[in-house]
């Protein structure tokens, strides 16, 4: 009899934890996954219009979370019609080929108040690569944002190939960042 | 001898002259092989020569026209008829202007492009206009229609200087030429 009360606690606290492992939904039209290329060292700022983010995360618990995220490659905008023209060739995006990138996380680490980092697989263009994305969190009752930027070299992932593996007129590396609206938990 | 007389360029105008021809014919030059270049890291170099040096020649056009304001061309040919003086003016006022316009042009379409660029590798150019495709595309039809401009300008322009050197026999075209001395 007692075994079994305290195996029933043990259930309680259990289904309670499983229950704070919150999913949240992301908010579309409030969220952005903005990127920063370079041309002669000067900043080119561009976006991702379409993407979707979907995490199950417990601040209490991040180890259980998870972290996806998968971005439309086509809905690129560089603000530059010459330059979204060109990123659809082979040499880029290749957006015939590839129309998705995807990133998900094999674990969640909380690394102070309110931040995190979360490891994980980027696929793009075919290119798998291990990336480490640290992300800032605020939650208030059901809404929540994860906001942070990660920085990646563009060739590891094959964007700009052959006479553009060049760095001297396309920088190599490109910053990423987001800023993501949620709602559940 | 810096400075323009009655009767010759001074070797400040005499400079500006040759250097903003000489860099004109790099610009026609540099413009169609940038334009017709198939896409690739040389394309973008040579629209980087061809704006830097287009923001070159604005600069010289500009220290130009200060320097023609606070110096008084020489006089034209006393035989001149009004029609050939009035046409010269025409012309040089034409040639002022497209100088100035057709850089611009380019500028307007560098900005509306929303393209970064950095003068000679240099400093970054500030943006004239916003980036505005519509406005891009309208620019490169005027930065055409001024260069089209300028190269019938220059041909009335050289042909009328031959045309003295060589059918009137005045010396308006040594007088400007770099070790050329007015004969009068």
């Amino acid at each position: 009899m007692i075994r079994a009360r305290w195996l029933l606690s043990v259930l309680v606290v259990c289904a309670a934890a499983a229950a704070q492992a919150a999913e949240w939904r992301m908010d579309r039209t409030a969220s952005r996954l903005e990127f920063q290329a370079s041309y002669q060292g000067e900043p080119v700022p561009g976006v991702f219009r379409e993407f979707e983010t979907k995490l199950r995360l417990d601040p209490a618990r991040p180890a259980d979370g998870r972290l996806e995220v998968v971005v439309k490659l086509p809905s690129v905008d560089f603000g530059s019609a010459e330059i979204n023209e060109a990123v659809r060739e082979p040499e880029w995006f290749d957006l015939k080929r590839f129309g998705e990138a995807s990133f998900v996380s094999s674990r969640i680490e909380r690394v102070g108040p309110g931040r995190y980092v979360a490891h994980g697989t980027l696929a793009l263009k075919g290119v798998k690569q291990s990336v480490v994305v640290p992300f800032e969190w605020q939650a208030s009752g059901k809404s929540a944002s994860m906001k942070g930027e990660v920085t990646l070299r563009r060739t590891a992932f094959g964007i700009g190939t052959g006479e553009w593996e060049s760095g001297d007129l396309i920088g190599l590396d490109v910053k990423v960042l987001f800023d993501v609206k949620l709602h559940g938990g | 001898m810096w400075r323009n007389t009655r009767e010759s360029w001074g070797a400040v105008a005499k400079f500006l002259h040759w250097s903003i021809a000489l860099l004109i014919f790099a610009q026609f030059a540099l413009g169609w092989m940038a334009v017709s270049w198939r896409l690739s890291p040389t394309k973008l170099e040579l629209f980087i020569w061809h704006k830097s040096i287009g923001l070159l020649v604005l600069t010289l056009v500009a220290v130009r026209i200060l320097w023609r304001l606070a110096n008084p061309a020489p006089a034209p040919p006393a035989d001149t008829p009004p029609f050939e003086r009035a046409a010269a003016r025409t012309v040089h006022a034409l040639l002022y202007v497209i100088m100035i316009a057709l850089p611009l042009s380019g500028w307007v379409i560098n900005s509306a492009s929303g393209i970064p660029f950095r003068v000679f590798w240099w400093f970054p150019l500030p943006a004239i206009v916003a980036t505005d495709k519509a406005l891009a595309e309208a620019a490169k039809q005027v930065h055409f229609g001024l260069f089209i401009a300028l190269a019938a300008l220059l041909v009335v322009h050289i042909g009328a200087a031959l045309r003295h050197h060589y059918a009137k026999r005045t010396d308006v075209l040594v007088r400007m030429l770099p070790l050329g001395r007015s004969r009068t």
